[in-house]
């Protein structure tokens, strides 16, 4: 099984016309953050991928999926 | 300035700071063990020491938790960014402290000196891990 987490998170932020920042100031993190997790390079926690997912009007398995699924 | 871009240029300071001390406390500790040895030399190495080490806590999150720009300093992102920089102070430590035993051992360096490269690789390595992550990060 792959441990490699893949993400929308990009496409569903520009559906809404927000920027990084605007998305970090939604749910309280830094932009670096939301771009590192946008990027692959940092798996965030369950608690901020429900954030995002609530931000973005989503379910968070829209936004997040593994590699091999 | 909202609060996310107050962040946002904190932390990128906060980065670059991290990089200029850990330069300064590897000139401190090659200086003063190699060219200097002096009782004011020996201070500043343990003084930019304390300073390394208290900038990679987040203290300032300790000192006003409530606050929501300190929040945002220290986010889920910059905590796992701390911790894989202590990752790398830790391993970093144990390699200077294995390379430096035998010198000990044949009292080439006495323990104070063994002590001061162990610190110096640890505190070096965890503030420019620390340092390029937050700055990739904010890229």
């Amino acid at each position: 099984m792959s441990d490699t987490l893949l993400n929308t998170l990009k496409d569903e932020r520009e559906r809404l016309g927000l920027t990084q920042a605007a998305l970090a100031e939604r749910i309280g993190v830094s932009r670096k953050t939301i771009n590192t997790v946008e990027n692959g390079v940092f798996v965030p926690s369950t608690i901020l991928a429900l954030r995002l997912a609530a931000a973005l009007d989503r379910p968070v398995e829209q936004l997040f999926r593994l590699a091999d699924q | 300035m909202n609060m996310v871009e107050q962040a946002e240029r904190q932390g990128r300071a906060l980065a670059i700071c991290c990089l200029v001390l850990a330069a300064l406390l590897l000139l401190a500790e090659v200086v003063g063990s190699r060219l200097l040895h002096s009782d004011f030399a020996d201070g500043f190495w343990l003084g930019m020491a304390l300073v390394c080490a208290l900038t990679l806590m987040p203290w300032r999150r300790w000192l006003r938790p409530t606050s929501s720009l300190n929040r945002l300093l220290d986010d889920e992102g910059v905590r796992e960014h701390r911790r894989m920089s202590c990752t790398a102070g830790f391993w970093a430590a144990l390699l200077a402290a294995l390379a430096t035993a035998p010198l000990a051992h044949d009292t080439i360096l006495a323990a104070y000196d063994v002590s001061r490269v162990v610190a110096t690789a640890a505190l070096v390595a965890a503030m420019i891990a620390f340092g390029t992550l937050e700055l990739r990060a904010a890229r």
